[in-house]
């Protein structure tokens, strides 16, 4: 798998774009999944994922095969989401979300709406974490990306955000333990669904 | 240790990357504090319904728009010749649809009138779309290979001397060139025995030849290549509208064209130059309506305009033709589709042509370099003819 891989990555740094659209065959799902839950809407989702693969096309004289290329295309994809999340940053574009402000609930502030349409496709609870994902900050949503979407070592999240072993960890822990506060906060919406444990905060 | 510190160490401790000494401080806390224990649960609940979210398959389309983007950022990449790429490619199928385009907007010139004047459309939006066209074909972007220089022959026949704006039209040597252009093409085409020709025919053409050739027209289509002439469906005055189809299957709803024309009593085929995805279809006029509701049916309709008559252009036009066509074209023609004429797959009888232009054709023939015809001295124009054409552009879903 991985030869082949090398033997279109070889192609495609010849300008050869079929062999580079075999690349983008085998990865686009991973590399839209990747975009598609840093941001929670297809569109954005869509240019990200674009972005990174040309991104990854015009860097191939720099993929010098240490890692595999998969590897390095999830790292650019995520660097391509990290480099969004710096321009969103700069200029805040923020909606209320509908589902936040819910009674009981913060009226939370998200980046980017899901169309309702969107919403109907997916299943609800799917639906509901992806909604808790999009009310963090990009940077928590991020490292939750890399983490557990990507499935990223410490290490590899390390030198990806530039940061060290211990800002992953603490950034990690605190991503986590917001979304938790968040789905905690829509208990009831995620029981239909799922058991969470009883919370017994006597102790 | 405090529960507010075991807390902050819980993520960690999930993903078994504490010290060895936190991990077992806090696994020491954890056995006797169900608070934390139940903290640490509910993390480990989240997290997981992160996890477990499922891969997204990213939209239709985006692979060919991202493969879009890099070709416009790398430049696009040739390895076969322009034409094989055109039949066979599947990425250059845009440029395939934009340059048969432009070739039809050629013939539908031809077809419309005179070089220079233009068969002006509905919708402004159309006008803008044969500017473009226009100007891809100043720029020669279609010259480059072997190949693609055949293909240049027909543009500076059909598109350059186009009809947007009359100052690059060629004038008076515009027929003759795209005459030439026509037999180059036919040199060109392996698929075709048959010599091309256009509005030629109207000078000497006979109805079996006609017949012949349409026939030849649906085998070539069959075969998916630049097929031979359907001459039965040429200038017949002009085309009066243009529609365009999504469809599922190109092939098989060229067929379905053909048939509707069939039934409702005219006739159809693909054109000589483009990618395939065109038909021609001649119709009773007062089947026009049904046609466009049938053709309607073969897939979704995207688009469809009416033409303006511009039959006075026309006729001075078809003179000129006549007038500067050698006299060897039209015998040629003939015993070109007569060795031709092969394993149509529809039975030369059963493609009628739905006018016999009898008596404009002896007319024409009758001024035959003695004088241009003008709408006010030409018979045929008091006899309108009762037949409706609409080219309808076929593209896949």
């Amino acid at each position: 798998m991985h030869l082949d891989d090398s033997l279109l990555v070889e192609r495609s740094r010849d300008g050869d774009l079929d062999a580079f659209e075999e690349l983008v065959k085998r990865y686009e799902s991973k590399v839209y999944t990747i975009t598609f839950r840093f941001t929670g809407n297809h569109a954005d989702a869509s240019d990200l994922a674009q972005d990174a693969f040309i991104r990854a096309y015009q860097a191939l004289r720099s993929f010098r095969g240490d890692a595999s290329f998969a590897t390095w295309l999830f790292t650019i994809a995520s660097n391509v989401c990290r480099d969004e999340l710096r321009k969103q940053q700069r200029k805040k574009k923020v909606s209320l979300d509908e589902v936040m402000s819910q009674p009981g609930g913060n009226p939370s502030l998200v980046t980017m709406d899901m169309s309702p349409q969107e919403c109907l496709e997916r299943n609800e609870t799917q639906d509901l974490v992806q909604r808790q994902l999009n009310s963090l900050s990009e940077d928590q949503r991020l490292i939750l990306v890399m983490r557990e979407i990507q499935g990223l070592s410490y290490e590899e999240i390390a030198s990806a955000l530039e940061c060290s072993l211990g800002t992953v960890k603490s950034r990690l822990s605190r991503a986590r333990r917001s979304l938790k506060q968040k789905v905690l906060e829509h208990r009831e919406l995620f029981d239909i669904k799922i058991r969470l444990p009883n919370k017994g905060k006597e102790g | 240790m405090q529960c507010q510190e075991v807390q902050e160490l819980l993520s960690a401790y999930l993903d078994g990357m504490l010290d060895p000494s936190e991990r077992e401080a806090a696994g020491r806390h954890l056995e006797q504090c169900p608070a934390c224990r139940s903290e640490l649960e509910e993390l480990k609940t989240v997290v997981d319904l992160v996890r477990d979210l499922p891969p997204v398959d990213p939209p239709a389309g985006f692979r060919q728009e991202l493969r879009r983007k890099l070709e416009r950022k790398t430049g696009p990449v040739r390895k076969a010749g322009f034409l094989a790429e055109l039949t066979g490619g599947r990425w250059p199928r845009i440029l395939a649809v934009a340059a048969s385009f432009l070739l039809v907007v050629g013939l539908a010139a031809d077809w419309n009138g005179v070089p220079g004047k233009y068969g002006v459309p509905d919708l402004g939006a159309r006008v803008d779309s044969y500017t473009v066209n226009e100007n891809i074909a100043r720029e020669g972007s279609y010259s480059g290979s072997g190949e693609a220089r055949v293909f240049s022959v027909e543009l500076s026949g059909y598109g350059a001397s186009g009809p947007v704006q009359p100052g690059i039209a060629s004038g008076e040597a515009g027929p003759a060139r795209k005459v030439q252009a026509e037999r180059d093409l036919a040199a060109a085409s392996s698929a075709s025995p048959a010599p091309l020709k256009g509005n030629a025919e109207v000078s000497d053409e006979s109805l079996q030849a006609r017949k012949i050739a349409a026939g030849n027209g649906v085998s070539g289509m069959a075969a998916r290549s630049v097929a031979a002439v359907p001459p039965a469906v040429w200038p017949d005055r002009q085309v009066q509208a243009a529609v365009e189809v999504e469809v599922e299957d190109k092939t098989r709803a060229v067929q379905e064209v053909i048939s509707i024309a069939q039934k409702l009593g005219g006739t159809a085929a693909v054109p000589p130059v483009g990618d395939g995805g065109e038909v021609i279809m001649t119709v009773p006029k007062d089947h026009f309506e049904e046609a466009l509701e049938e053709i309607g049916k073969t897939g979704k309709i995207m688009s469809a305009n009416r033409l303006q008559d511009e039959k006075a252009d026309l006729l001075k036009f078809t003179a000129k033709i006549t007038e500067t066509a050698s006299p060897g074209t039209p015998a040629n023609d003939k015993s070109g589709l007569g060795g031709g004429g092969t394993a149509g797959t529809l039975p030369p009888g059963s493609v009628t042509p739905v006018r016999e232009p009898e008596e404009s054709r002896t007319e024409i023939n009758g001024v035959k370099k003695e004088q241009p015809l003008t709408a006010e001295n030409d018979p045929a124009a008091e006899s309108t003819p009762a037949t409706a054409t609409i080219r309808v552009r076929l593209k896949l879903r």
